[in-house]
Order: structure tokens, then sequence, then C-alpha cells
């Protein structure tokens, strides 16, 4: 947690009793001596925040996001430039154009440090708004939006909260509550996600923007993404049907050989015009005519006839050529859901996790649908103390899952 | 009037209503009607009944080209509480594929399943995936089945322009998909549901979505019709803009901006332009209150019928009376209490009768099917 500056009574360390934080970021600051000191007593570690790197092991280096090396790992990555996961107010004229509300999550982002970092432990650190009255639902929803994705968020209290203390109780009971929830299934961090879609890319220098952004929106799409680094030995392509390769340069000689491969066994690649290698016969046209498709072997290959500049569209364009017959999970009045599904690496065991952005129970209730006909499910809502087993329904694409309502956050626990 | 209803226009309206009368003796066919509990097994035999009850398909499309206008209304990934949307807002995919089997086994030569989905220009079968449906069991119903997207142009050249006999009340013709043309046998497949803006939505009102939304969508080009669709056709609720200018344009700006007035008019100027020779309506699961779960009020209902006939019009009101309303009812008066009854405006422009003494109803009587949608 990100020790407020101006709490400098160590009194105020009475509020975090009963919640599993665990260590305070507070600046260097001798008027905080006391409070350092009182919450060492407690058994709480206290680390100071620096931008530049650590000479001591109690400091802890904050990276902003878009500067951030992947081949520089550490034990822990603290980032900055995240963003307070919400539902876009209209105001802002950030509807998007999918007919779904626009959020803003960091999710993508955690789903793609963990895997670029797979050593580190993400934590994303970012403050609440200001101007804005923040429920402690919303304080829940910065937990699950950065833990239901692999990271973990440094609290941090806003204006009022901090100006507030029995507000500052509520909401740290509520901060409280959902780490507690997500530590007692830390095991669901090592699952691997369940995705038919891979995103090759460098994740780095001119490329990093649209790759990034392409993340954020396949998950608005509720299409499960692969994360996968051009500069790895052998990205691992096996268990996807198709695969964005949105950089502006083309692959090197034996990456292209392999992606070429993956076509010719059955796989889609979605490119830009930079790609080299144009193989193959021409193929039934995309619907909005942006690419040039070419049967190869048993596969696809998508090139597409102008740079890519629209985020939105390489995902909306991937999801068509890609087609619905091949998604893993549907929601039904999901609209401001995000979810990520993973599974144990070889296992029986599956999790859905859906973070609802609105924080409130919505006004119909979300059905989840799955191609993998599971046998057993489990519902475990934020805040709820025993799962609920769920009932199947049969469909034509698998099986579909009536979930109960819930506010913020819910896990669907799977068995095949 | 905020509404933009003019005394001239209430005037007229009321004159209209007052009247009931249509302008020239609007014909009346026979409806067929059948309960039907469920879309399980009894839903064959029960649709096969619904056909033979009205002579039967194959004099209607034995070696003909048949267009179906399915109502997917809205999208395919909102639903009413947890129910999928072939029982609540959508006709049920059972439905559209047992329609679709009986229609080949009575010698239909090709059959096309046309919907405009909501601002999208995607494959109608991807639509239908995404609300869990299985399009490959639709294709393999019968022989020569094919799928289009009518929002748009898609691979075809050039949009037909189709003329309102009589002229029109707002637009004089209406620029459509060619799929609306190219078939011998147009069938509009509906839900038998209420709706926020026209009252009721059935057979008729099915065909307000055979309109492109790159002509009549919020997001149309100005001059042209756009490449894709974008938004919704708020154009016709409010008339706050005109079609591109390539386009059939409004014979009035002046006349009423509000959905009561102009939804009907345009729908049943519609069904004039591109007739419906048969019309089907899905009432065995379907929901009151409106056309959609975005509707407040709407709620599950289970009529348990199945409706059909060659004349919309009469098909509709026959539907309408089974729905507990009076298919002779005008605005003000439950279920058009803020719009004109759609139904009238289809008898005076002399597709059909609504009046139920003209009208043969074949199979399970009205009065001893009726469902109330309002308690």
């Amino acid at each position: 947690m990100r020790w407020p500056a101006h709490w400098r009574d160590p009194s105020l360390l009475k509020l975090l009793a009963n919640t599993p934080i665990n260590l305070l970021l507070m600046p260097a600051d001798p008027g905080l001596d006391a409070v350092r000191s009182e919450a060492r007593r407690m058994g709480l570690s206290c680390c100071e925040i620096v931008t530049a790197q650590p000479s001591r092991p109690d400091q802890v280096r904050i990276r902003p996001r878009s500067q951030l090396e992947w081949d520089a790992p550490a034990d822990v990555v603290a980032v900055s430039e995240c963003v307070w996961p919400s539902i876009a107010s209209e105001s802002a004229g950030s509807a998007g154009p999918t007919g779904v509300p626009w959020v803003d999550s960091n999710g993508w982002f955690a789903q793609l440090a963990r895997t670029l970092m797979p050593e580190s432990e993400i934590w994303l650190v970012f403050d609440p708004p200001g101007g804005t009255v923040l429920r402690p639902e919303s304080y829940a929803l910065a937990v699950a939006d950065s833990e239901a994705f692999g990271a973990r968020w440094v609290v941090s209290l806003d204006e009022q909260a901090q100006a507030d203390t029995g507000l500052a109780a509520r909401v740290l009971r509520a901060v409280g509550d959902a780490l507690r929830f997500f530590g007692q299934h830390r095991a669901w961090s090592g699952y691997v996600t369940c995705a038919v879609l891979g995103v090759l890319s460098d994740y780095s220098g001119d490329d990093r923007h649209m790759a990034e952004e392409i993340l954020n929106l396949l998950a608005r799409r509720h299409l499960p993404f692969r994360v996968l680094r051009k500069t790895d030995g052998k990205p691992q392509f096996e268990g996807l049907k198709a695969m964005i390769y949105p950089d502006a340069r083309p692959p090197a000689t034996e990456l292209e050989r392999r992606l070429l491969d993956f076509v010719r066994q059955g796989g889609l690649l979605i490119t830009g015009p930079v790609w080299r290698a144009r193989e193959g016969s021409p193929g039934p046209e995309d619907v909005h005519r942006r690419f040039d498709v070419l049967l190869l072997g048993k596969g696809r290959l998508a090139i597409a006839r102008e740079p890519f500049s629209d985020p939105y569209l390489v995902a909306l364009d991937a999801h068509l050529l890609l087609g619905r017959r091949h998604d893993l999970i549907r929601l039904w009045n999901g609209g401001s859901l995000n979810v990520h599904y993973t599974a144990e690496r070889g296992g029986k065991r599956a999790v859905v996790q859906l973070v609802n952005y609105s924080t409130r129970r919505p006004a119909h209730v979300v059905t989840l649908g799955l191609t993998t006909r599971y046998r057993r499910a489990w519902f475990r809502e934020l805040g709820a103390n025993k799962p609920r087993a769920l009932e199947f329904q049969p469909a034509p694409q698998g099986i579909e899952l009536p979930l109960p309502e819930f506010a913020v956050y819910a896990a669907v626990e799977l068995e095949v | 009037m905020s509404s933009g209803i003019t005394r001239r226009h209430a005037l007229s309206a009321l004159a209209g209503a007052a009247m009931a009368r249509p302008q020239r003796t609007a014909p009346a066919a026979p409806v067929s009607v059948v309960r039907c509990r469920s879309y399980g097994s009894e839903l064959r035999p029960a649709l096969e009944r619904l056909f033979d009850q009205l002579g039967g398909l194959g004099r209607l499309v034995k070696g003909k080209t048949v267009a179906i206008k399915l109502n997917l209304t809205g999208s395919p990934t909102y639903r009413l509480g947890h129910r999928p949307l072939g029982l609540a807002q959508w006709v049920h995919e059972n439905v559209v594929g047992v329609v679709v089997s009986l229609l080949g086994r009575a010698g239909a030569r090709r059959i096309r399943l046309l919907e405009s989905p909501w601002s999208t220009a995607e494959p109608l079968e991807e639509y239908m995936l995404a609300a869990n449906w299985d399009p490959q069991a639709l294709a393999n119903a019968a022989a020569g089945v094919e799928f289009e997207n009518t929002n748009y142009l898609g691979r075809r050249k050039a949009y037909v322009r189709f003329a309102v006999p009589g002229g029109g009340s707002i637009y004089p013709a209406y620029d459509l998909s060619p799929a609306y043309q190219e078939c011998d046998v147009f069938v509009s497949l509906a839900k038998l549901k209420e709706h926020e803006t026209a009252g009721i939505t059935l057979s008729m009102k099915n065909c307000f979505g055979i309109t492109p939304c790159t002509i009549y969508g919020d997001g149309a080009p100005e001059d042209e019709p756009g490449l894709f669709p974008r938004g919704g056709r708020t154009m016709f609720h409010r008339g706050h803009r005109q079609p591109p200018r390539s386009c059939p344009q409004e014979i009035d700006p002046r006349s009423p901006r509000e959905g009561g007035y102009r939804v009907p008019r345009i729908v049943a100027d519609l069904v004039a332009a591109r007739p419906i020779d048969l019309a089907i309506i899905d009432g065995i699961e379907s929901m009151a209150g409106g056309e959609g779960p975005w509707i407040r009020r709407s709620r599950p209902i289970s009529p348990g019928l199945l409706i059909a006939g060659t004349n919309p019009v009469c098909t509709d009101a026959v539907a309408t009376a089974l729905m507990g309303f009076d298919p002779m009812a005008d605005r003000g008066t439950p279920p058009f209490e803020t719009c004109d009854n759609t139904m009238r405006l289809g008898e005076e422009l002399g597709i059909g009768a609504r009046d139920l003494s003209r009208i043969e109803v074949r199979g399970t009587p009205i009065r001893e099917a009726v469902c109330r949608f309002r308690v």
C-alpha cells in the first residue's frame, strides 16, 4: 500500500488490522519515522519509492509502463502509467464503437507483463482519480482488475478516504476482503490462458503501441489471446488457430518460415503489408475487404492492404477472419465485463474470472458459454464465503452456465 | 408541440382513426393458428399442421426461390435474463430450421435467410453464432440454403429501388438489398411481441429490418450509401436527418418527427412496396412489454402459439387478438397508446383486412388461445 504522506499518526496503522496488506510504500520523510517504526513493530515491511536504480534493498523502483524493458526483469516490477479501472464516462467521449461500454482496464497489460516477465511479481501503481466519490466497490475492482490477470495493485487511497478515517476503514475492509480472496486462490495465477489466437510482436519500440492496444481491444471482444514475443527463441504456436503479426517490420527469416509452416498446417496468419512471402492462391475476400487472403496448405494468410493503423479494426478483423465458431468463451449481458479464462497446465481444472467494471449488479444476469463441455462448475463471488455449484444448460456450441448476479468480480471454477 | 405533431397532422390522424375505413376494400385471407408448447419434438408436426391448414406450402414455393426475413433484433449478446434469444426477442432457431426443412420438402429451389443485423456487416452466420445458434444446422435443413446480411450491399452491385404504391406516406420509395427482389416468394418469419414504438411487432413490423443501415442508419453518409452499416435506424424514428442524397428523400420533411407517427407508416409502406407472400409468427415462447430486453418492463411470456397466413395484415390482426388486444384499436388504445396502428395503415393501402369478422381463422379458435400480454 502507498501510505499517504500526511498520515503521520502511527495509530492510523490500526486501519490495516485484519487486512492482508503487509508492505507500505512511503517517501523517505523523517516525519514518517514514527509510522515506519510502528509498522515494523506490527510486522509490516516499509519500502521507499524511487524512480532510478535502487541503491538499497528497501527501495522499490517504479517504471513507467511505456518505458518498461522486458529484458530487464526483477523480482518485483512496479509499473506506473496504469489506468484506474472503470467504465469510462460518456462525458469523456470515449464510448467505443463496439456498442458496449468503453472500459479502462489494466488486465491486458498485466497479462502481457506476466507472460514476458514470468519470474517477476508485477505491481501496478496507480492512484484513484480525484474529484469523484469512490465507493469501496471501486477499490475492490482495482484489486480484481489486477489480480484476475496475474498482477497486484499497490493500494492507494483517494483524498476523501485519506481525510475521513471512517471511509478509509470501509475502503480498506473491501480491499482486504478482495486481497484475501485472491490470496486464497493464488494457484490460479499459475494457470495458463486458454486461447486460440496469438499476438506475436516485439512489444517494443515503434511496434509497442499497436501491439498493446490490440491486446486491449481483443480483451474487450472477450476474445482470449496468447502473448507471443518474437525474440523468444521459439514462440509456442501449439493449440493456436490464428496469429496476429502486427509489427511494422517483417519477421526474421526463421520466424517467417515457422509462421508459414503454421499456416500450411491449418493456421490463419493476419499480418500487415510488410509481409514478404506472398505464397498461396487467392482465397475468399474478407468482409470489409481490408485484406488479401491467400490459401496456403491447409490454412490462410491474410495480408492487410494498408498498414495497420487502428487497433480496433485489427481486433474486429481478426475475430471475423478467425470466425466465431472458434470462440472458446461467450458472454451474454456481459458488456461491462472483462474475462480471463485460464486452465491448469495439462490438468482438469480451469477458471473463468469475470471482472465487472460497472461495480453494480447488472440489470440483466450474465450467462457464460463455453465450448469445452465441463462436467462440474462452482461460482465464487467476491465477499461470499462458500462456492455455489452451478447447473449446466446444453447449447449448440458447448455448454451454457446461467450465473447468479454479482457486483464486482466472480470466478467460475470448472472441472472436466 | 415537442413531438412535432402539428394541429393539421393531429386532426388528420384523428379523422383517419375515426373513419377506420379502408380507402378501398382490402383483401382478406385465412389465417392458421396452432397450439405448440415447446420447440422440441412437437414443433415439426405443429408447423406441418399450420401450413396444411393454409393449403400446404407446395403450391406457394415449389420450384421457387424463397427469401425469409428473420426477426433477429438487437445485439446477439443481449438476453432477457438467462433466456436464450429464441425464447424471448428472436424467432427461435428450431422454428427457422423446421420451416426451412418444410420449404425444402415442399420443393423450394433455393432458400435465402435474410436479416439486417444491428450495425454490422458481419456474415449472418457469424451473428447467429454469437447468439449460440448453429448456422450449419440451418444450412443442412434443406438443399440450397443461403445466408445474407442485407444491412449492406455485400458483394452485390447495386441497391434496388422499391416504390411504394400510391406514393408513400414518409418516403416515396426505399432502396433495399437486391435479395428482396431476387425471390419468388417472400416470407416474414416474425416473433409475437409488443413494441415500444409501434405497439406490436409481428410480420409487418419485422420488415422494418429489411432496410439497410448503409442508407437508413445513423452513420450513413450524406451523398451516397455507406460501404458498411453504422448505427441504428433513428432516422426512421425521429426524422432528424435524410437518407443519402442519391436515395429517395422524405416526401414532407415538415411531417411529425415522432416515432409513433413515422414508424407505423414506414412499416406499412415497406410492406406495400415489398409484399409479404407468407407471414409466420413464432409465439411459442416470447416476451411481453416490448421488443427486446432493453425495454425495462419486459418479461417472459409463453403463449404456446404458431400463427401463419398469406396476408400479413390479416395474420397480424389475428396475432394481435391472440395477444389480448383489439386489432381495430387505434392511437390512444392499448397497445397503440402512443402510436398509430400499422394494420390500419396497411389496410388503407389495400394490403389486407384487419377486421376479424372478415378473416377466417383455421385451426385453434382465437377465443381458446388468447394469451394476454397485458394483465
